[in-house]
């Protein structure tokens, strides 16, 4: 299970906590994956810059990340105060999320489907936890006011629930994709 | 049911925001190819972060309250501190896709204190939100290191043994929990 993970699961294992924490709606996860996307760009970019030793590099990093959270999350409040009600404190733990630093990785090279695969992964669990949970979707009332489909949904276990389905989907869509490009691939041996 | 034991079994799992760190990256660190190995490392970490928690918690009462702005520094130094131990106990080397294993762990360090400050507990409230905090997450990486081995085993799909089937296990555990707090 865990040798030859794909970027997917990576992007499960290190961007697990606003993938439960930061999706409650979809303009909170909005708001958290773009937050995500910018700040792990800087952080590639000036983690390309370094020349210095290794650990050294890592620490400086650390401190770059932690302070970028705190920045987007003053200047997100500030400039809009209208998305104050959208941000919670996982917009201020983005620092300590794994998935910021893989830009500056010496193993990992595919930094963009990274950053594809969380943006998608985010606004999926955002949309669906809004829908389900609170019978909404960007503000707009779907259901009867008070009446969520699957009001457990907007909790910590259903956030668990839909990740865990859309990961599911998202693999048996991986597979059978590959099954049928063997398949393709054999018939074409055959003619 | 009591304030504190309600507080207690709403941090042990359903609300456990630390969990979110354990499960994303710490567990890949403790996990092990046996219960006990995965039962020991467990073991480790969660009292690391359980005395880390404590101390985090005591430096931000002792200091007035507009020192508050100096909170991250605070908690960064004990964070480093929670490092040096577990480097010290040898649980801090090598590398997981490329990023060191002791900048994973600062991530649990760190955001744990984070959330018991937002809280603003009182000190037996900080003291059943982190026990309840790192039982929760022992009880995980024990119980999840149980699940891993039967999926593995199992004769199901191979598409069903891969983490969704894990974090569908876990969002039941928490929805069994939440069934005890309608009590």
């Amino acid at each position: 299970m865990d040798n030859d993970l794909t970027i997917l699961e990576k992007v499960l294992l290190m961007g697990l906590l606003p993938l439960l924490g930061g999706t409650t709606n979809l303009y909170q996860s909005l708001i958290i994956a773009l937050s995500a996307i910018i700040i792990s760009i800087i952080i590639k970019y000036i983690a390309d810059t370094f020349t210095f030793e290794y650990d050294y590099k890592w620490y400086i990093l650390f401190g770059l990340g932690i302070t970028l959270s705190y920045i987007f999350y003053i200047t997100i409040i500030n400039i809009f105060p209208f998305f104050e009600m959208y941000t919670n404190i996982y917009l201020l733990l983005l620092g300590v999320t794994p998935l910021i630093y893989i830009g500056a990785s010496s193993t990992e090279h595919h930094f963009f489907d990274y950053q594809k695969d969380f943006f998608i992964l985010m606004i999926m669990v955002g949309a669906f936890r809004e829908m389900l949970g609170l019978g909404t979707i960007l503000g707009i009332q779907l259901t009867k006011p008070g009446y969520p489909p699957f009001g457990f949904v907007k909790d910590f276990p259903g956030a668990f629930l839909i990740v865990s389905v859309i990961y599911l989907i998202v693999e048996v869509t991986r597979r059978n994709k590959i099954k049928n490009n063997k398949q393709d691939e054999g018939s074409e041996k055959i003619v | 049911m009591s304030e504190l034991q309600r507080l207690f079994l709403d941090s042990i799992l359903s609300k456990n925001m630390s969990l979110a760190y354990f499960l994303g990256v710490l567990y890949m660190m403790v996990e092990s190819k046996t219960i006990k190995e995965t039962t020991i490392k467990g073991l480790k970490f969660v009292s690391t972060v359980f005395v880390i928690n404590i101390l985090g918690w005591l430096l931000n009462s002792i200091l007035p309250a507009y020192y508050d702005p100096l909170n991250p520094a605070i908690f960064f130094i004990t964070t480093l501190l929670g490092v040096i131990i577990l480097k010290y106990w040898g649980e801090l080397d090598g590398e997981w896709f490329g990023l060191p294993r002791y900048i994973l762990i600062i991530g649990p360090l760190f955001g744990s204190q984070l959330l018991i400050q937002s809280g603003n507990f009182t000190y037996p409230k900080m003291m059943v939100v982190n026990s309840a905090y790192v039982l929760g997450s022992f009880i995980l990486f024990v119980l999840i290191a149980s699940i891993k081995e039967e999926i593995l085993v199992s004769d199901a799909s191979p598409v069903f043994k891969s983490y969704s089937t894990i974090l569908a296990a876990i969002a039941m555990l928490a929805l069994g929990i939440i069934g005890f707090q309608l009590i």
